[in-house]
């Protein structure tokens, strides 16, 4: 895949705080990529600088191939063919629906104009309501005003800032795959950011997770899910607990039992080995011991909250159908298919 | 038993304020043909004249507000975060005192003209005529444009702002398409405050030449003694107020728009445009604001040597003013406090809406109010002389018209309106569950007075009191018309001395008028342009 | 915040003060005290709507001469007279010191003048200056005439003022406005002289020849003298005021009409109040004034011409020369003054 955006370096601050900092990033054309991370961690200013509407203070970036900012050049907003969407979708709420999505469309006919701006409500569904005002739509169709009107003129990047935070579950739910089936048909490169995760995994080709504006690891859901890079990773990504270990002839030993080690570690070394509550079975044979603390219903399944010998404590995702009291004694062990992540045991 | 006095009390100032403005409004009800026929060909004139002055006057604060507005909270260029600021200060000069500097300065012989011709070789046109009343009063006026229109900018969330950018439009693009759209509200209660004060205005029509209603009114009450043609024409004044109001309304428009504001990003200046920026504030500051004030001062320091308004004189009009503008305040802040405080302790829908119509008096110019209560004070002062003469067989003379009482009394009826909304701001904010939690917390109620409600309140009501002090400070037409026998008082002085040329004797009064009006103009400052 | 407060708070006190102080003492001498103590002897209150060059020295010479001690209050003409209207009998008001012969003739057609006899005034004022009914009497002139640019127009180009009509005055002319008095009675005089139809022909003709209208005689002056305009039609003191000043002024005055009917004179004159409690005083007042030392401090504060033929004018003015007055009774300005107005709003004379 031929890359379509790419950040090399890029830094930025307000003031003291950096907002951004030193982070390198390659979009691959048609590729729908998620930025994630907790709420300042430099989502929004990443987006802002690859738009154009913040210069860097260091890096570069370029578009489509084409430098647009950094090592002496500039390129201004209208001019690097980026779509952007808010949070708040920014419609003009004095403006019907026709002249909101017409609003880029500027140097082009008439006739083509009007054309475009049927084309892309027919897109996102919003066919036939073009005389209305804002305040006449439900929040879902004005957030899709809000995409319609950042496709029309065909930006070869579409940015996406939390679309879908105004929205509530269920219709969030229901966006989403229409999002999905927008951006998937109009083959667009897109950068959308969230903070929440099962929302980029649904959405993402690839991911990057953010955090105190750096990027701590770009993949695909599923690697940044089995295998990620730091604990921060892990714990921002899923549901997490880590078990004291140390390292011996290749494996590590915990309380939950002992399983091989990849990566270089010293004899003896003190790590921490994630693990999920997808990971854990209960099971008569399992190697640890453990007592149910606490059982939480989550509609299709249940999750327990288990303590080990050790005193630590793991999560652990059951069926529905598995039903424990507080108090009852059990075995666990980790699911064959999964070989654990560890990581140096940190500090604090 | 106070429940009683309580419910009465808005219903007497209600029509204690209303009384006036209804009379007039009887007037335009009951058209008298006769009187109108009097007034010959000049009705018309007057009405062809009030129109183009609304327009014009609409039109230079529409443009002159909006665009120094939009400069300033979009662009950053030398000295830009001063002018933010200072380009509020015109406020601070009456119409008739820039009218009157104008008229001195820019007329044939006065020294701006004369330079332009003796260096230039060129004749500016003639002030005295509409275009030069339109000039003045934009330069004056359009910070109540430019004030409001920055509130709308600065509601303007930056994501619509930074949709525009990344489509490419312009700042002026942005702010024809998107910013004056969304602002509209906003900029539509400037636009009515200007036209208000352009209806009002009778002086610098009168110094121009160009006869307005305002102006006729004044003509036929001040010079022909006519009360009924001067309520007729109040009467037709009134019906414009009502129609500049009700098209601020129209404009005001059913969608309120909610954004979140935080918007403007400011873009950088540089060279000639930000020169250009700079040098395009300045001149608007210069000839609207320094000017005056350095021409003023000018004036004011010759006359130091062959003073034709002696000092004993000046004191005298400066304490006459004083103590009106401060019996005014008190009286508009009481009225004020018991209202919003009755209508606190709970008021019928009714109530709350005789509350509303008290302080109707702000969107009526100024010569109708004096007019109309010309008219409803002679009314009383013949009934309650007839009434004592007839029982007590003494009689105690003009006791409303010929005493500053009238004058204070027309002075409550036209800014009750602002004081009213100061007070009820601050003491909308003592809701029951603050009196309540001071009393759980062991507050008694004499506690709950002094400690919380009054500290809470003072402040709206002190900002009440100073707003409507310098109003009636630089108020013109109301003193004019029922100022008691030879009560000059400084508007008053300006206006006389102005007219018989002599600039010198009205320059000290003026500067006291202005400054006097930079008092409210710091005060919108604090609060943040 | 909290400064704010005190600020506001040491402010509201201090003006409370002012007030306090202001509005108790200022009302008294208009009301009760002066109608209580201008009944004693030895005191005359006076309304007068002329202010110009110190009243003040005047009284005062009066009060050493007679004892007599004068009060008096400022105000415009119409303003007394809806003032004496309104507190009928119980004016404090004796005498009434007007402004141009218009007013007086409407405070006496309102019934607020009193007739006086006295030979002192018959012998000191001549006939067509006073009441043909003695209830006011002048007491200086004022000529309403051409004053012209010195180096655009020869006095010779001059003559009346019907012949500013011409049309070679166009665009060359400064004129008061039709609000102030002074051009009501101009045009009154003409409305007599010619008659109502002739009278509106030639102001159609001023205005036809746009004029600048500029609402104060001074600044009339001052343009004539900058060239904004050639000739204007103004009180003969405010050029004597500026003459005397910047004698250099290149502006000169004219005499008009002086191979007919005269120039235009008006007067400041006085009368005694219907209810006037002093009236002795009040007419002892106004004798004085036509008195030769009364004219002299009355007349030339203010460059004014005595009304007493006896008495010599101001050197300033006596230098202009001789003219010829219109002989008319300044009363017909009065009767004629509303038709003067209409005539002007039917003329476009703004
Ligand atoms: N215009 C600005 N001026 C100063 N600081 C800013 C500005 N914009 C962002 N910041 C700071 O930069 C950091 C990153 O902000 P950014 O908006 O990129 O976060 P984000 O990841 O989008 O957060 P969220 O999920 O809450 O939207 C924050 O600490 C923020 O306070
Ligand atoms: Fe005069
Ligand atoms: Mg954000």
């Amino acid at each position: 895949m031929k890359p379509q955006v790419v950040l090399s370096g890029v830094a930025k601050s307000y003031g003291e705080t950096p907002a951004v900092a030193d982070l390198s990033l390659e979009v691959g054309d048609g590729e729908v990529f998620c930025l994630l991370g907790p709420s300042g961690c430099g989502k929004s200013t990443t987006l802002r600088l690859i738009a154009g509407l913040e210069a860097p203070d260091a890096g570069s970036i370029e578009i489509g191939g084409t430098p647009v900012a950094g090592g002496g050049t500039w390129l201004p907003p209208e001019e690097r063919k980026v779509g952007i969407v808010f949070q708040d979708y920014a419609l003009f709420p004095h403006m019907r629906v026709r002249e909101n999505v017409a609003f880029g469309l500027r140097g082009w006919s008439r006739r083509d104009a009007r054309r475009r701006v049927d084309e892309v409500l027919e897109l996102v569904g919003l066919y036939g309501m073009e005389e209305r005002y804002p305040h006449e739509l439900s929040s879902g169709q004005q957030q899709r005003v809000a995409i319609a009107r950042a496709l029309a003129p065909e930006p070869e990047v579409l940015l996406l800032d939390e679309p879908f935070s105004n929205l509530d579950l269920d219709l969030r739910r229901r966006i989403r795959q229409d999002i999905r089936r927008i951006l998937r048909e109009a083959g667009i490169t897109a950068i959308f950011v969230t903070h929440d995760q099962e929302e980029a995994f649904y959405i993402a080709d690839r991911l990057g997770v953010m955090r105190r504006g750096r990027l701590w690891q770009v993949g695909t859901p599923e690697e940044v899910f089995h295998t990620p890079a730091t604990p921060f990773v892990a714990r921002f990504v899923g549901t997490a607990d880590f078990l004291r270990g140390v390292v011996r002839d290749g494996r590590v030993r915990t309380a939950l039992g002992e399983f091989e080690v990849h990566g270089e570690f010293p004899e003896g070394a003190e790590v921490e080995v994630m693990v999920r509550p997808e990971y854990i079975e209960i099971e008569a044979e399992g190697a640890a011991e453990a007592v149910v603390v606490e059982r939480t219903f989550l509609g299709g399944h249940y999750l327990y909250t288990l303590r080990l010998l050790s005193g630590e404590r793991v999560r652990c995702l059951q069926h529905h159908d598995v039903t424990l009291e507080a108090g009852t004694r059990v075995r666990l062990r980790l699911r064959a298919s999964h070989t654990p992540v560890v990581f140096p045991r940190s500090t604090n | 038993m106070l429940r009683g006095a309580a419910g009465i009390l808005p219903l007497f100032i209600f029509l204690l304020v209303a009384l006036p403005v209804l009379k007039v409004l009887a007037e335009v009800a009951v058209p008298s043909l006769e009187t109108w026929r009097s007034l010959g060909p000049l009705l018309p004139l007057m009405l062809r004249n009030t129109l183009l002055l609304l327009l014009g006057v609409g039109a230079g604060s529409f443009l002159l507000g909006v665009s120094l507005a939009w400069l300033t909270a979009a662009y950053r260029f030398p000295g830009s975060r001063y002018f933010e600021v200072l380009l509020i200060l015109p406020l601070a000069v009456p119409t008739y005192v820039l009218g009157y500097v104008y008229m001195a300065t820019f007329d044939y012989a006065g020294p701006f003209s004369t330079a332009a011709r003796q260096l230039l070789g060129i004749t500016l046109p003639e002030i005295r005529s509409g275009y030069g009343a339109v000039a003045v009063m934009s330069l004056v006026l359009y910070p109540y444009v430019y004030v409001m229109a920055r509130a709308g900018f600065r509601q303007l969330s930056r994501a619509s702002m930074d949709v525009c950018r990344v489509m490419g439009y312009t700042g002026l693009e942005t702010l024809i398409k998107v910013a004056l759209p969304l602002s509209r509200p906003a900029v539509a209660a400037g636009m009515a405050l200007v036209m208000m004060e352009a209806l009002t205005d009778f002086a610098t029509v009168r110094f121009f030449n160009f006869p307005t209603l305002s102006e006729g009114i004044i003509r036929v009450w001040y010079g022909r003694m006519n009360l009924q043609a001067a309520m007729e024409l109040a009467g037709l004044l009134l019906l414009f107020a009502l129609a500049v109001v009700s098209v601020e309304h129209r404009l005001r428009g059913r969608a309120q728009y909610f954004q979140t504001g935080g918007g403007m990003e400011k873009k950088h200046l540089r060279g000639t445009r930000g020169a250009a920026a700079a040098f395009f504030c300045t001149s608007v500051l210069f000839l609207a604001f320094l000017l005056p004030v350095l021409q003023l001062t000018l004036w004011a320091l010759e006359e130091t040597s062959a003073p034709s308004t002696s000092l004993e004189m000046y004191l005298q009009l400066l304490s006459r003013s004083l103590s009106l503008a401060v019996a005014a305040a008190l009286v508009c802040v009481l009225l004020a406090t018991v209202l919003a405080g009755v209508l606190q302790l709970g008021g019928s829908r009714i109530m709350r809406r005789l509350a509303g119509l008290s302080t109707m008096g702000y969107a009526v110019p100024g010569a109708a109010v004096g007019v109309g209560a010309l008219s409803v004070l002679s009314s009383f002062d013949r009934w309650l002389n007839s009434l004592l003469e007839g029982t007590l067989g003494f009689t105690p003379g003009l006791l409303a018209t010929g005493t500053v009482l009238g004058l204070i009394y027309a002075y409550t009826v036209k800014f009750m309106t602002i004081a009213y909304s100061a007070v009820d701001s601050s003491m909308s904010r003592i809701t029951p569950s603050i009196t309540g939690a001071a009393r759980s917390l062991g507050a008694r109620p004499l506690e709950v007075v002094t400690r919380i409600q009054a500290p809470m309140a003072v402040p709206g009501i002190a900002a009440g009191a100073v707003l409507v002090f310098v109003d009636v400070m630089k108020e013109l037409p109301i003193t004019l018309i029922l100022r008691p026998f030879g009560y000059d008082t400084l508007a008053v002085w300006v206006w006389q001395m102005a007219a018989e040329s002599m600039w010198g004797g009205a320059a000290l009064p003026a500067l006291t008028i202005v400054l006097a009006g930079v008092i409210p103009v710091a005060y919108i400052i604090r609060r943040g342009v | 915040m909290k400064e704010m407060r005190r600020a506001l708070a040491v402010l509201a006190g201090f003006l409370l003060l002012v007030t306090a102080g202001c509005l108790t003492v200022e009302q008294k001498p208009a009301e009760e005290e002066g109608v209580a103590e201008a009944r004693e002897k030895g005191v005359v209150y006076v309304y007068s709507a002329r202010h110009y060059g110190q009243m003040e020295p005047v009284f005062e010479e009066f009060m050493k001469e007679t004892g007599i001690e004068v009060r008096f209050t400022f105000g415009k003409d119409a303003e007394i007279r809806e003032r004496l209207k309104a507190e009928g009998r119980f004016t404090p008001a004796d005498v009434y010191i007007a402004v141009d012969a218009g007013n007086l003739w409407l405070a006496a057609q309102e019934g607020l003048l009193q007739p006086v006899e006295s030979e002192v005034l018959e012998r000191n004022i001549p006939a067509n200056f006073r009441d043909p009914e003695n209830r006011w009497f002048g007491l200086t002139m004022r000529v309403r005439t051409l004053v012209y640019n010195t180096e655009r127009v020869s006095p010779e180009e001059l003559s009346t003022y019907e012949d500013l009509a011409d049309p070679r005055w166009k665009d060359r002319l400064c004129l008061r406005p039709s609000t102030k008095v002074y051009t009501q009675s101009l045009v009154s005089s003409l409305i007599a002289a010619h008659g109502e139809d002739k009278a509106e022909e030639i102001v159609r003709g001023w205005v036809e020849n746009n004029p600048r209208f500029i609402d104060s005689d001074t600044r009339i002056i001052e343009t004539v003298a900058a060239g904004g305009c050639d000739v204007g039609v103004v009180m003969h003191y405010y050029l004597a005021r500026l003459l005397d000043r910047n004698p250099d002024l290149p502006v000169r005055i004219f005499w008009a009409n002086q191979e007919d009917r005269g120039v235009h004179v008006n007067i400041v004159g006085a009368g005694v109040t219907r209810y006037a409690k002093n009236r002795d005083e009040a007419v002892k007042l106004i004798e004085w004034l036509s008195s030769e030392k009364g004219q002299r401090l009355f007349a030339d504060g203010n460059f004014e011409y005595p009304i007493n033929p006896e008495v010599e004018p101001h050197p300033l003015v006596k230098g202009w020369g001789e003219f010829r007055i219109d002989p008319i009774n300044v009363a017909e300005y009065g009767r004629l003054q509303a038709k003067a107005i209409h005539l002007m709003e039917r003329a476009g004379y703004r």
